[in-house]
């Protein structure tokens, strides 16, 4: 073996403490760069796997393609596969969806579900054009129920206008507009509210199906959209059809997917679907806020790690260099070349490299992967609709590569830096280590007052200190580096685990039972009457579900008022500001209230669960109202999302009755009615415009126009207000929230002449909430409202973002945890090694004489130096870096105020001083187990 | 024919008011196969001398000549092997690598060449040392005599053409220090070495061709011995 080989190795073992700490500060890093890319490649994969599960493998889907231009896309360079489902035809299958009277039956290709996702519940895929798999919403929502191998016969042909039936040619040259539309699963069923359809079934054709399998309800986003009148039936396609198409493509370079998306879309003219999620998560397409903040997060992450990791090793190497500088100059003045050196330094870093790295691939490797297993049940909940999809640990040799290539280069950069220092000064000065004691006289002048306060001790350690400012600093600078890891590591968790938790703050309640109105794209219509005796049924026969615990019925009528600028909060006249960039102009500024009714049962609940007293609540004449008032604003500039989540009302003003205004909307004079066209400012008075309605885009006409002063305007009202919510109810909805109980409902409605929009929603608690679902959906069938009534499962979303907020939490700590260790082992690394260095000037002062006490007292005024010097740098930089944490996290849109991190300044301020003294002692012990005329000697050899 | 041949050589540590010149303008030439002792009070800039020689410091201003050749005109790496086989350095302070062994540190001059060690060599020199016994033992294992004969055997394992040694007998007493200048003499007739050797011992002084005498930084006297 070459003698520097052996040198290095012997240096190796003879500095055991030294080599173990550097080795496990390679571990350490090694296996978080691995926990790191490990478990961003395999929540990467899941995404991937539950992206293609449920929106499919293609990249770009093209929406009621013409047969004729098919081949366009499909002969497309770019394309690599692709897969269709072609139309066959409608049919009605006497569904109780009046919306959804159809089967819809799509012809697909034998390998479709290579790349669309068809997922069955029973049964098989079909094998030929005689057979189909429904899915499962035709029996759940049109009550038409099939079974397995049951033979149905269906009339087969195309939607029609009704309009263009049977009629001549000079009929259909007059028709204009929408009627020209092909019929597809892109339109709606033609009816409107409570009258006859205006389209029908043409062309019609007997066709015979095997039910051979039922499937999930196609993805409303890419396959059935939810509007679409047709219950998916898929089949496999016939020869010969040439009706339009659905195309998915799989492009060869999907970050082109968008110019590619243009070309065709502008070539054939056809909507396009892009499988956005799909994108995202194998990183072709950063569009999306969170893959930006993702994104941004990970950068610091792993910035943070490269810091810590490259500091502690690179401390390790420069005193272990530093110390062996009288070794390099002996070597050199031997003969030993520059290279010979430097490769000695570099097979030193590779052999802590061999022993190292693959220890940290593996417990990185293997921590992770417990980390997941744990996690997987929570993940998967995270995700409930398609459970069969676990988290499975991806080993990815790439990973691998890449963590163990990011830590030998940080530890070879680590090694050479220092080392070519040391090769650099000529060898008598190594020799003497002349330039490591480099002082100067003015420098080594102590305060008297030093001496005075600590003692001879705290002189001799201050010009210590002084005179081998190197030296120090390295361990100062140690301290630093652990001090802005651990602050910056924690803020970034916190901040990480706010954002989670503000993302999933908003349910509150298990299950919602919503009346769908009239009008199925907005719900948000006054409801008709039947409705409102549907929903009113429903909530009478609950009681009768034993899987409910506890359920509550919220009626919501909402309205704009004007509130006056005192009473507005000062965050929300921030947020307009900050926005807008305006100030709130006029004096006052409307907000949407939403009045609550509630049966008083609920609301006396509602009231002991905040220790509000009942007084004022019930007064009939004059009740106060519940204010919930805290909204989500969302604001989208360009591709920036900023959210604000503000109160409209100033809290500090409740008690109190609230004045509001309304410009009356309509106003009638001789039998006239006069519509409000705004205010216009004449001779320094606001007046109120109103005319006869208008075209649309058309002003007033000064001939008929009329103006109004403020007083004729303007009706004012108090509300009055008593407490306002501390938790957000379950129920609300709107802006400002008044919440009253049922019983008050007719004279408030009659005081405030409520019209606004009216919504009835059963809010349901139950444990078992998946059981509770199925009863209710049952029961709507009972009472006959199948198909009206829409049954939402909030339950499984809050425990999805609950296991959300888990994972980001057990991931979160584990990084500060590990953060922690690598900055610990920094400190105690430097500072046992700076101690060891100084055997001879400790052994020379006991053998002159200083007591184990005075020596205690010098260590522990060299802690205090150490401990101050390093906070004093680190505090303000770790305040800057958690600010630019937080940057990052308000760039990408999520809202929130910043604070300084007092908690964890007051943790890194005692650790630092715990952690300085451990080692102190640990190396002084170390120190003093020699034997005094021992190290003298040996230093001197 | 001159080895050796130094041209105004100066030394000067430090600056302003800390300055100290440790060589002053120093000149002479020292022919093959010449022994010449080095005497001088202390602090007067041997050992910088020979440093300078040795090429493991650098002067402030002058040349040294070695067989002909600019011995700081070379660079970096010339120098390290002109270090390695042209010249052996015994320090003042034996200067020995901790963790190797006797053996390895005598030898680590030819093993940094990559070399094979004459075995036959080696332990004649190690005989000649009184190393007997002690191959495999560690620097902090042996007394300060011994350091030093390890540093000698050092520097001359490869034979080197100039042999430069401080005070190489500092901590010997009579016996041994007597073996160890006979050594020397033996090294410096056998293979005509040139030797250089600083000393505070008149005795030794006396065996030697030529006495240099170097006060404040300066050649005091230049005294070819006649026997
Ligand atoms: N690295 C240095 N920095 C500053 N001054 C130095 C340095 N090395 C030596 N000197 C000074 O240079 C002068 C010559 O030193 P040198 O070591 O050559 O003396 P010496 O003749 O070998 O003495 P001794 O017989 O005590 O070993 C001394 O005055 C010394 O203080
Ligand atoms: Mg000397």
């Amino acid at each position: 073996m070459n003698i520097f080989k052996q040198f290095t190795l012997r240096s190796l073992k003879e500095n055991k403490t030294r080599t173990l700490v550097t080795i496990i500060g390679i571990i350490l890093s090694v296996s978080m760069f691995t926990a790191t890319i490990e478990a961003f490649v395999t929540v990467q994969n899941y995404l991937i796997n539950y992206a293609e599960m449920y929106n499919g493998k293609f990249h770009v889907g093209f929406v009621d393609v013409e047969n004729d231009d098919v081949s366009k896309i499909t002969e497309d360079e770019r394309v690599e596969k692709y897969t269709y489902f072609q139309e066959i035809g409608y049919a009605e299958i006497g569904s109780s969806n009046e919306y959804k009277p159809y089967l819809y039956i799509a012809g697909i290709p034998s390998d479709f579900t290579d790349i669309m996702p068809i997922h069955l519940t029973e049964g098989r895929l079909p094998e030929n054009s005689n057979e189909i798999v429904v899915s499962e919403h035709l029996y759940t929502n049109s009550g038409v129920k099939l079974k397995i191998g049951q033979q149905i016969t269906l009339d087969v042909g195309d939607r029609q206008w009704i309009e263009l039936v049977d009629i001549s040619d000079e009929e259909y040259e007059a028709l204009e507009g929408d009627t020209w539309a092909k019929l597809t699963q892109e339109y709606p069923l033609r009816k409107a509210e409570g009258e006859e359809a205006t389209e029908k079934i043409v062309n019609t054709k007997q066709k015979t199906y095997t039910v051979v399998g039922f499937c999930l309800r196609p993805d409303e986003q890419y396959l059935e959209p939810y509007t679409a009148p047709g219950y998916t039936a898929y089949t496999i396609n016939e020869a010969g059809n040439t009706k339009h198409s659905n195309v998915y493509t799989i492009i060869s370079q999907p970050t082109d997917y968008s110019r590619f998306n243009l070309d065709i879309v502008r070539g054939i003219e056809v909507n396009s679907l892009i499988n956005h999620d799909l994108l995202t998560y194998s990183l072709q397409s950063f569009d999306s806020a969170f893959a930006g903040l993702a994104i941004g997060l990970l950068s610091i992450l792993i910035g943070l790690i490269v810091f810590g990791s490259v500091s502690l090793i690179y401390n390790t190497f420069s005193i272990s260099v530093s110390e062996r500088t009288k070794q390099f100059g002996i070597l050199k003045s031997v003969g030993a070349t520059k290279k010979q050196i430097r490769k000695s330094v570099l097979y030193e870093a590779a052999v802590l490299c061999v022993i190292g790295i693959p220890v940290g691939l593996i417990s990185g490797c293997l921590g992770i992967a417990v980390t997941f297993r744990f996690l997987s049940d929570s993940i998967s909940t995270f995700l409930a609709e398609l459970t069969d999809l676990k988290m499975q640990f991806v080993f990815s040799p790439l990973a691998l590569i890449a963590a163990s290539m990011i830590s030998f280069v940080t530890v070879i950069i680590s090694a050479y830096i220092p080392a070519r220092k040391a090769i650099k000064i000529n060898p008598i000065e190594s020799v003497r280590q002349s330039n490591e004691i480099k002082i100067k006289r003015r420098r080594v002048k102590v305060s008297p007052l030093t001496g005075k306060i600590f003692g001879f001790e705290a002189t001799l350690s201050s010009k210590n200190f002084k005179r081998n400012k190197r030296k120090y600093r390295t361990t100062v600078f140690s301290l630093f580096v652990s001090v802005v890891l651990f602050i910056s590591a924690s803020s970034l968790s916190t901040y990480f685990t706010d954002i989670v938790e503000a993302e999933s703050q908003d349910m509150n309640y298990d299950v919602l039972v919503r009346v769908y109105n009239n009008d199925i794209h907005s719900d948000d219509d006054g409801l008709s009457d039947e409705n409102k005796a549907l929903i009113n049924k429903l909530y009478n026969s609950l009681n009768s579900v034993d899987s409910i615990d506890e359920y509550t019925m919220a009626e919501a009528m909402g309205t704009e008022f004007m509130v006056d600028n005192e009473f507005i909060a000062d965050e929300y006249k921030k947020m307009l500001k900050a926005v807008y960039s305006s100030e709130i102009a006029e004096s006052r500024d409307y907000g949407t209230f939403v009045y609550n009714f509630i049966d008083d049962a609920a609301f006396k609940r509602l009231l002991e669960k905040e220790g509000i007293s009942e007084k004022g609540y019930f007064d009939e004449n004059n009740p106060n109202a519940l204010v919930y008032d805290r909204t989500t604003h969302i604001f989208q500039t360009g591709e920036k999302e900023s959210v604000y989540s503000v109160p409209f009302l100033d809290k500090d003003k409740f008690p109190c009755a609230l004045p509001v205004s309304d410009i009356m909307y309509t106003f009638e004079k001789d039998g006239t009615e006069y519509y409000s066209f705004g205010t216009e400012e004449i001779n320094g008075e606001l007046l109120y415009k109103y005319d006869i309605p208008r075209d649309e885009g058309e002003d007033i006409d000064p001939s008929t126009a009329i103006y109004l002063s403020e007083e004729e305007a303007v009706t004012t009202a108090n509300i009055n207000i008593g407490n306002s919510l501390k938790e957000k109810p379950c129920f609300v909805t709107g802006q400002v929230n008044l919440i009253y109980p049922e019983s008050l409902k007719e004279s408030i409605c009659a005081e405030y002449e409520l019209d606004g929009y009216y919504q009835m929603r059963i809010y349901i608690f139950a444990d078992d909430h998946a059981k509770a679902v199925t009863d209710i959906e049952q029961l709507i069938k009972d009472i006959g409202a199948g198909g009206k009534m829409s049954v939402h499962d909030y339950a499984s979303e809050i425990e999805s973002t609950r296991a959300l907020v888990t994972i980001a939490k057990v991931l979160a700590y584990g990084f500060i945890v590990l953060i922690s260790m690598i900055a610990a082992a920094n400190v105690f690394n430097t500072i046992s090694t700076n101690i060891s260095l100084r055997r001879r000037e400790i052994a020379t002062l006991k053998s002159v004489g200083l007591t184990s006490k005075g020596m205690a007292k010098m260590m522990t005024f060299e802690s205090l130096l150490y401990g101050l010097k390093s906070l004093m740098f680190s505090l303000p930089v770790s305040l800057g870096v958690t600010y630019l944490v937080y940057f990052v996290a308000r760039d990408s849109g999520y809202e929130m105020g910043f604070y300084v991190p007092w908690d964890k300044f007051i943790i890194a301020i005692l650790s630092v001083f715990i952690i300085v003294v451990l080692s102190m002692v640990y190396s002084i012990r170390k120190v003093n187990r020699e034997n005094t005329v021992e190290t003298l000697r040996n230093e001197n050899i | 024919m001159d080895i050796l041949k130094i041209e105004n050589l100066s030394k000067i540590y430090g600056e302003g008011e800390n300055q100290v010149k440790a060589l002053d303008n120093v000149s002479f030439s020292v022919p093959k196969g010449q022994f010449v002792a080095i005497v001088g009070p202390s602090g007067s800039g041997k050992s910088t001398l020979l440093h300078i020689l040795g090429g493991v410091d650098k002067p402030t201003s002058g040349k040294v000549f070695l067989d002909g050749q600019d011995v700081y005109a070379q660079n970096e790496d010339q120098l390290a092997v002109f270090r390695r086989r042209q010249v052996g350095l015994v320090y003042q302070f034996y200067n020995l690598i901790p963790v190797l062994n006797v053996t390895e540190n005598i030898t680590l001059p030819v093993l940094m060449d990559g070399k094979k060690v004459d075995k036959t060599y080696l332990e004649e020199l190690i005989g000649m040392l009184s190393l007997k016994g002690r191959e495999k033992h560690l620097p902090n294992e042996l007394s300060g005599g011994q350091q030093q004969r390890v540093s000698i055997g050092r520097a001359l394992i490869n034979n080197p053409a100039v042999m430069l040694a401080d005070e190489p007998t500092g901590n010997l007493d009579s016996k041994n220090s007597h073996e160890i200048v006979e050594l020397l003499k033996v090294s410096n007739k056998k293979y005509s070495q040139t030797l250089i050797v600083i000393t505070h011992d008149e005795s030794i002084a006396l065996q030697a061709d030529r006495i240099i005498t170097i006060n404040d930084g300066k050649i005091e006297s230049d005294k070819l011995l006649q026997r």
